[in-house]
């Protein structure tokens, strides 16, 4: 109890206290308190039921929402709820998709297509997560297809896949590289001035000079057979 | 130079001078403009040398086997010496040499400078693509030497165990 009063992440803290002591109390969430949910089983459909008249830039998850999964869900979302509270938005985003991702999948939920399209809607940052613009532009083509199989499991696979992402880091490690040797080469090809002006001239003279003996090697012969046969 | 090295040189000169005088008489005087260039030649590698020499030698050419297959005397190689047509085309080879040597070295360094400027605009045009495709950010992670990537790594593998 303390170790939960202590903390400030979401899950944790006041409204965790509160979930734990009351096990009959209805999620406080402002999304669906009208709703009165007690079970855990019923907090998807209500959230999904929400996204109906919800602020669209708002999250489904707040603190509320999450203190009651932490509370009624007898499964570790731990590192879920951590991932939720990171500083950075597009971890946080991915955060949240995989706390409701993983809730769906283990209560065997039907489909949620409000709530996906709600989620799908504040997946900018965790889209902008990925380097390539071409993954990007993919992932933005894909979100709608999700949306309409209203799972947000499948959605989750999209936007957090770990090959994927390996792809990209690497992709973009490699693009950091190209690019950092291309500048190089400008700044060897555009700083050599005269040295580069001192190579060519060396070039022409030794091409001239074997032009010229190469020349003199086949006249001679020609010269010389023409002369003897 | 080694003083023997010079011994056997002027030892097989003056072989060459008994032997072979008319041919010796010619070649020193149809091949005077490579002897210059020789001279004036400072550079390592004797580009000026080889290239005179080498068209002086096609012009000296002809008139050496009209020599050695025809009369080979003194007489004969006077005669050709003084014919102002053989003197134009020996001395003529060598100034096609000099001209080679003189005008090719302006071109290849407009070709190389074709080259180099054909080369920036490919690398600069992969700088473009790879920042329309990777973004703004691969700008200030180059100068950084990619260490730029690392803080990134650990959030997304919490994610990742987050997901597992």
């Amino acid at each position: 109890m303390k170790a939960w009063l202590s903390s400030k992440e979401a899950g944790q803290g006041l409204e965790r206290c509160l979930y734990e002591l009351n096990a009959g109390l209805a999620c406080q969430s402002p999304h669906i308190i009208e709703e009165g949910i007690i079970f855990i089983e019923d907090l998807l459909p209500a959230l999904d039921r929400a996204a109906n008249h919800a602020d669209a830039h708002t999250k489904p998850v707040d603190r509320h929402v999450a203190a009651f999964i932490a509370a009624r869900f007898n499964e570790d979302i731990l590192p879920h709820l951590r991932a939720f509270a990171a500083p950075k938005e597009g971890t946080a985003v991915i955060g949240m998709l995989s706390l409701l991702a993983f809730l769906q999948w283990k209560l065997k939920s039907d489909p949620v297509y409000g709530l996906t399209s709600w989620v799908g809607g504040l997946l900018g940052p965790a889209i902008n997560a990925y380097h390539s613009r071409t993954t990007r532009r993919e992932l933005e083509k894909e979100i709608p297809r999700l949306v309409r199989r209203g799972s947000l499991p499948d959605m989750f696979d999209l936007i957090d896949n770990a090959e994927k992402r390996a792809e990209d880091q690497d992709g973009y490690a490699e693009a950091v590289e190209e690019y950092s040797a291309c500048a190089n080469e400008i700044m060897d090809i555009e700083g050599s001035g005269n040295e580069l002006q001192e190579k060519a001239e060396r070039t022409g003279q030794r091409t001239a000079a074997t032009i010229s003996i190469i020349t003199t090697m086949i006249a001679v012969t020609i010269m010389f057979f023409s002369e003897i046969l | 130079m080694n003083m023997r090295v010079v011994i056997w040189g002027l030892l097989i000169f003056a072989l060459l001078l008994i032997v072979a005088l008319p041919t010796v008489l010619l070649l020193a005087f149809g091949m005077l403009p490579a002897l210059v260039a020789m001279i004036i030649d400072r550079t390592e590698e004797r580009s000026a040398t080889f290239c005179v020499g080498g068209l002086n030698f096609c012009g000296v050419f002809p008139y050496l086997m009209d020599l050695w297959f025809g009369d080979h005397s003194l007489g004969q190689a006077i005669g050709q010496l003084t014919d102002v047509f053989v003197l134009a085309v020996m001395y003529g080879g060598a100034c096609m040499g000099w001209m080679l040597y003189l005008s090719l070295p302006p071109v290849i360094a407009s070709f190389i400078q074709v080259m180099s400027e054909r080369r920036l605009q490919q690398l600069r045009k992969t700088q473009r693509d790879i920042l329309d495709e990777w973004g703004d950010e691969v700008i200030t992670d180059a100068d950084l030497g990619g260490d730029g990537l690392a803080p990134s790594q650990p959030e997304e593998q919490n994610v990742a165990a987050a997901a597992a």
